[in-house]
């Protein structure tokens, strides 16, 4: 049989036809061999649902099928759906209307699904589409609204966008939803050749061998890289924050040993990703196994056993701030003392999108330009830059979709970075695009922590002090800013409490695992561990979590309040949203429900809360604590924001454009942005850590600002009265006290054209954040414990949050759900595991088993909106929701179990877990004397 | 993650594809919905160097009810199984499991022979074919036919050759319809259980298959007495888990694992006996 096979087949009413290989995925083939990139490749392991496609009137998963497969098929993917004039389908609509849509990398797949589910059931009721979604995964929505926009479109295929509905929608979207979205992976410059990763399998060891003769003579190979042939011409790797670091040296690929399994040994260039990946199969490796060093508690004390020998220590970070003696005595000699402890697990970010560069080097020009999926072009470029020790300006980085991240785009990782220093040194266009297993086992790892808490209380359930001790297991070596990210969970962990004193002790351990990066709130831990704890307090001093929160939580009256350890938290509302959810629960009701329930039916409900406090655009974490926007007037009138920002889902298109367009009374639509090209754009921060609403939009307005002092000017001189007369309005600048006298904004761009200083009228401006700006949410739930199984029911959600002022209510709303289920997630299901030889176990989305439409409850949402000091008022809030969602749904499951006096500690609290502490609960019951003492 | 270079082979008729295997032994990989198969080849877990693809072999797809028995062909894809009116009349236990058998896309091309040879511990349809007594043709030199009870020998290990491959499974499809009931315990909607029951009643005995909790589907012929004595539910459940002991795996202990079977059995057993009172 010949390698090389013709298909025939007709796709989206077009007959195509081309010569493939008999094992080229139907996927492969959709968008290499007939570049429709809609079809997304999230998995390759039937789990994601992203390149579902029709085949002969069925959806079918691409990855999982063979092109020749196909032949003779008829195919329709996500850019057929649409009507002949370029219109939206009807589901399509309802998405852009419901705000169904992040990242957009898995709508299309949504999209194939979602129609012909409406095509069968024309009116589905809602758990006919969650099940019918269920082989969907999306990482960002948490579903509440793309289960709206499902039944909006049975809705007499659809209804048209009411005017509030208008006004929010994401400019974003439009391409999204067509199938023209543009992530890493769609694109392909001619002669890209493919780049595969050699990858340890052994956790820890000393590498006595590696042979790559026999896959650098296999067809089609172009270079198989190893550390030989980089790491002595790399620059440092280290993202910026990390530059004056003493970490051991960050290098391309492993030379002398390996820390964790994952970590790259070689990389093979070839034609194309198929024989890549045959030429990793032909590199022999001998690695002579070492013990790895996989427990973080004992890690750190451990001086004999480490992960890398030369420093003498597993600890990577220590600080600890001093216990006074009026904390130690109250830590001593209190009415209460409690102690708890708290582990949360090994998580993965899990973007539905993997990582992946396009990097390309023409030696010709000296000219490196690079796509990548990445929350931070410019620090990519920078990092680029110093990795191959090419001028900056030298080299241009774009990113136009980035399908979702969650911070482990944000700084840009050493596989991207060898990937384009390969590029560089072989003067070719090399994509590398990281495929699912990579994503789960050498990107970057999350969480991983371990508190032991005690806190001091009156009588009266008042906190007199508390001390945190914090370990943190950072694996093989930290990534940005985490290690450093980590004291600032001793320094918050009070939080929205009125705890007087508090100390802490934080440390950071390395191990023989894949490197731990940000996620969604790096700080998280400081929440997770206090809310948890707080409810172990609750019922060791016999308090309600509720009451126990009324107690100690600050008042309005209270701000600005200066935190034990000096942080100043102010213009938030903890007492009012914990009122809130109380109210919006009817907490009291539901109390006498679950005591109603457990009595009379012997039935487990339990009650969550957990208060968040989450400190937003920190102003003392430069480079991203300032940003800049470009503002430029086209001809047309219509302006251009130049921004810096790398969106990854979060609709900054559509948010920023808000902003500018009301500084400078616009409608939305006359503002474009541009982002995520550092050709185009001012240096910035990129989109992370909850910065973008308070710093970007800030320096948007800084920007409209000065735009508006020169066009006034100008405006001033063709109207002919004084500048001071000169205001916004109807999309003009007019005359204030004439009301026929305006200029246009294309006469003002066309009289800057002669009169202006450049010739261009435009405006930059800059911001810088104040220390911090802290929005704060409070999270309530009840769930049920399913008492023989071990399964846990989310029967109600709610958040009642207070970012300030609010741009896009749908946006927010949308952070808030996409948050809340990736905390769900952590809570009840995500868990990566090791195996005592620290060989991963969790391999992609079928072993991390984040939740699907089906376990995702509807999140409602109340909002209180309190200004912040900064120009728009506006607080970040994109982390929070995956912060608060963590304890309060651990804290639901420990209320129900503790019904019937059962205990964990750690999440996910999944079935393993649950039906341990109720059999443990059961003996203890049996043996009364072998009860363990009470906490306190 | 893309899969290793193969030789493909697509017959269009059963025979060809018997003869393919016969010719080329033991390495050769039928490919059927591939489902299975393809995440496999992706990630290299298995390579095979020939594969042979039934998917244009038309007289393996069928759905045929002759009196007593249905008759079902290991190309028929499960989302046809589970919509088909002859299934759904003679068998809806039939038709209710196939519908479990992973998210419809999957199941648009996922076949009813894929999901008996591949024999997953974890999987319904083992289960669901002991429970209603299958029998599976196998198609080799000749053609035998296989009790479902004696097809399944380990996880993943099946009474099949090297050089035969399933053709279709028979149904008895009893003169009364059975009450009947499925478990199936998972955290997630997607993704393998992590154990289960299918619960039979007949006229007068009844069937209790244990599935994601042994190599193969088990049935316990305790809890089937107990069952036919009229034990009340958690009664049965514990005789149906007396002496199990599913190992440890890093995600669930063999101890965990047989509570959850232990439930899935007591409340399989009220749900067909409810399913009888109301009939
Ligand atoms: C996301 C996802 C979720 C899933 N969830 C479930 C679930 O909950 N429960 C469940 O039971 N299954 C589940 N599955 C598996 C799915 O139902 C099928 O993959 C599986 O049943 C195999 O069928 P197939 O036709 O795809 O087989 P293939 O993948 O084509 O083959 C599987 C194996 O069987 C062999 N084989 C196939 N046909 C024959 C034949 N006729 N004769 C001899 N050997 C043959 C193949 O050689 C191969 O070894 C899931 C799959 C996915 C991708
Ligand atoms: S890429 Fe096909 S299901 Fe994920
Ligand atoms: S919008 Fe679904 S994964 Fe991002």
């Amino acid at each position: 049989m010949p390698e090389h096979i013709d298909v025939k087949m007709t796709v989206n009413g077009q007959p195509r036809s081309a010569t493939t290989t008999a094992r080229t995925t139907l996927a492969d083939f959709l968008r290499e061999s007939c570049g429709l990139t809609a079809t997304h490749v999230g998995c390759e392991q039937g789990v994601c649902g992203a390149c579902t496609v029709s085949m002969d009137g069925v959806t079918v998963l691409s990855c999982l099928l063979l092109a020749v497969q196909a032949d003779g098929a008829e195919i329709r993917t996500a850019e057929g759906l649409g009507g002949p004039d370029g219109a939206l389908s009807p589901l399509a609509a309802a998405l852009q209307a419901e705000h169904g849509i992040q990242c957009g990398f898995c709508t299309p797949g949504f999209l194939m699904r979602g129609t012909e589910l409406l095509r069968e059931r024309p009116a589905p009721a809602e758990a006919e589409i969650r099940a019918g979604l269920c082989g969907n995964l999306c990482r960002c929505t948490g579903y509440t609204n793309v289960i709206k926009a499902v039944a909006r479109a049975a809705e007499a295929g659809g209804t048209a966008p009411s005017p509030a509905e208008q006004a929010a929608l994401r400019r974003e979207d439009l391409r999204l939803l067509a199938g023209r979205g543009e992530f890493v992976n769609d694109v392909s410059p001619p002669g890209t050749l493919h780049a595969a990763f050699l990858r340890s399998i052994v956790a820890s060891g000393r590498i006595l061998r590696l042979d790559a003769s026999a896959a650098r003579s296999l067809d089609g190979v172009v270079a198989v890289l190893t550390a030989a042939d980089l790491n002595d011409r790399a620059g440092p790797m280290q993202p910026t924050p990390r530059l004056a670091d003493d970490d051991p040296r960050l290098l391309p690929l492993a030379g002398e040993r390996v820390h964790f399994a994952g970590e790259p040994l070689a990389l093979v260039v070839a034609r194309d990703r198929y024989v890549a990946e045959d030429a990793l199969e032909l590199i022999e490796v001998e690695i002579e196994p070492a013990r790895p060093v996989l427990e973080p508690e004992t890690a750190a004390e451990d001086t004999t056993n480490l992960v890398y020998p030369e420093t003498g220590t597993n600890l990577c970070t220590e600080m600890a701030s001093p216990v006074r003696p009026k904390l130690r005595r109250a830590l001593d000699d209190s009415p209460h003392v409690v102690r708890a402890t708290c582990r949360q697990q090994r998580q993965a970010n899990a973007p539905m999108e993997t990582r992946g560069v396009v990097a390309s080097y023409d030696p010709g020009t000296g000219e490196l330009s690079a796509t990548i999926s990445t929350q931070n072009p410019h620090e990519a470029k920078l990092a680029m830059s110093r990795v191959t020790g090419l001028a900056a300006e030298r080299i241009r980085v774009t990113a136009r979709d980035v399908g979702g991240s969650f911070g482990q785009k944000f700084w840009t990782g050493r596989d991207e970075l060898t990937v384009t220093l390969a590029a560089y040194v072989l003067g070719r266009t090399i994509k590398w695009i990281e495929d699912g297993r990579e994503n789960f086992t050498a990107s970057t790892h999350a969480r991983g922590d371990v508190g032991t808490g005690t806190f001091a209380l009156d009588e009266d359930g008042r906190f007199l002090g508390s001390y945190l001790d914090h370990l943190e297991d950072t694996g093989a070596y930290p990534t940005g800013v985490i290690a450093k990210a980590g004291p600032f969970v001793g320094m918050m962990f009070t939080g929205p409490y009125r705890i007087p004193q508090h100390a802490f002790r934080f440390r950071s351990v390395r191990t023989s695992t894949c490197p731990r990066g940000a996620y969604r709130g790096p700080w998280a831990f400081a929440t997770v561990a206090r809310e948890e704890m707080l409810d172990e307090v609750a019922r060791a001093v016999g308090l309600d979590p509720l009451e126990l929160r009324r107690r100690n939580v600050l008042s309005a009256a209270e701000l600005p309040y200066s935190l034990p350890t000096r942080l100043m938290l102010d213009h938030v509302t903890p007492a009012d949203t914990l009122e809130e959810v109380a109210r919006l629960l009817d907490y009291d009701r539901l109390r006498e429900r679950q005591r109603r329930l457990f009595e009379q039916e012997g039935r487990l409900l339990g009650l969550g809360l957990a208060l968040c406090v989450e400190p937003s655009s920190i102003g003392t974490m430069d480079p991203i604590s300032t940003d800049t926007a470009r503002l430029r007037v086209e001809p047309d009138g219509t302006v251009t924001a130049f921004l810096a920002t790398g969106s990854g889902g979060q609709g900054v298109e559509t948010t920023m454009a808000q902003v500018v367009a009301g500084e400078l009374g616009l409608a939305v639509d006359a503002v474009r942005v541009v982002q995520g090209d550092t050709g185009d754009t001012p240096y910035g921060r990129g989109t992370g850590a909850s910065g973008t609403a308070v710093i970007t939009g800030s320096a948007c307005r800084a920007a409209a600002g000065e735009l508006l002092t020169t066009a006034r000017q100008l405006a001033a001189g063709l109207l002919g009265v004084p500048a001071e007369r000169i205001e916004p309005r109807d999309g003009a600048l007019a005359d204030r006290l004439d009301p026929a006298a305006a200029a246009t904004w294309a006469e003002l761009a066309q009289a800057a054209r002669t009169a202006g200083d450049t010739g261009v009228l435009e405006a930059v401006g800059r911001f810088k954040a104040p220390p911090v700006t802290w929005s704060n949410a409070c999270h309530g739930c009840l769930v049920e414990v399913d008492r023989e199984l071990g399964l846990v029911r989310i029967e109600r959600y709610v958040v009642a949050e207070d970012c300030g002022r609010i741009i896009n209510t749908k946006v927010v709303e949308g952070q808030v759900a996409g948050g809340v289920l990736q905390g769900i997630g952590g809570a009840l299901f995500e868990e990566v595991r090791y195996d005592e030889q620290g060989r991963p176990l969790t391999l992609g989305l079928a072993d991390y088993t984040v939740p699907t439409a089906v376990e995702a409850p509807a999140v409602e949402c109340a909002h209180i909106e309190t200004p912040s000091p900064t120009p728009g008022g506006h607080k970040g809030m994109g982390q929070g929701g995956a912060v608060g969602a963590l304890p309060c749904v651990f804290n639901a499951v420990a209320d129900a179990l503790a019904l019937v006096g059962a205990r964990v500690d750690r999440t996910p609290v999944d079935p393993e877990r649950i039906l341990t502490a109720l059999a443990r609960a059961d003996a203890e019951r049996l043996q009364p004397a072998a009860r363990p003492a009470s906490p306190s | 993650m893309k899969p290793a270079r193969f030789a493909y082979h697509a017959p269009a008729t059963a025979a060809e594809a018997v003869a393919l295997l016969a010719e080329h032994g033991p390495g050769t990989r039928l490919l059927a919905g591939g489902q299975t198969l393809m995440p496999l080849l992706a990630s290299r877990t298995v390579r095979p160097p020939r594969i042979v693809d039934l998917n244009r072999v038309p007289e393996l797809a069928f759905v045929t009810r002759d009196g007593s028995r249905l008759r079902i062909g290991a190309l028929t894809r499960l989302r046809h199984v589970e919509n088909d009116p002859a299934v759904r009349a003679a068998l809806p236990l039939l038709a209710e499991v196939t519908a479990l058998a992973g998210p419809v896309q999957v199941r648009h091309r996922a076949t009813v022979g894929g999901a008996l040879a591949y024999a997953d511990p974890a999987a319904e349809y083992p289960a669901v074919a002991v429970a209603l007594d299958a029998r599976i043709e196998v198609r080799g030199d000749e053609i035998r036919q296989v009790d479902a009870a004696e097809f399944f020998l380990g996880a993943h290990r099946t009474a099949l050759g090297a050089t035969e491959l399933l053709a279709a499974v028979e149904f008895p499809v009893p003169s009364a319809p059975a009450a009947y009931a499925i478990e199936r315990i998972a955290p997630r909607a997607t993704g393998p259980a992590l154990a289960g029951a299918v619960v039979v009643l007949g006229p007068a005995t009844g069937r209790i298959v244990l599935f994601g909790v042994t190599p193969t589907p088990v049935r316990p012929a305790a809890a089937e007495a107990a069952l036919a004595r009229g034990a009340a539910p958690d009664e049965v459940a514990e005789a149906a888990v007396e002496g199990l002991d599913p190992p440890d795996t890093p995600t669930i202990r063999g101890v965990s694992r047989r509570a959850l079977a232990r439930g899935a059995v007591a409340r399989a057993v009220a749900t067909a006996r409810d399913k009888v009172t109301h009939a």
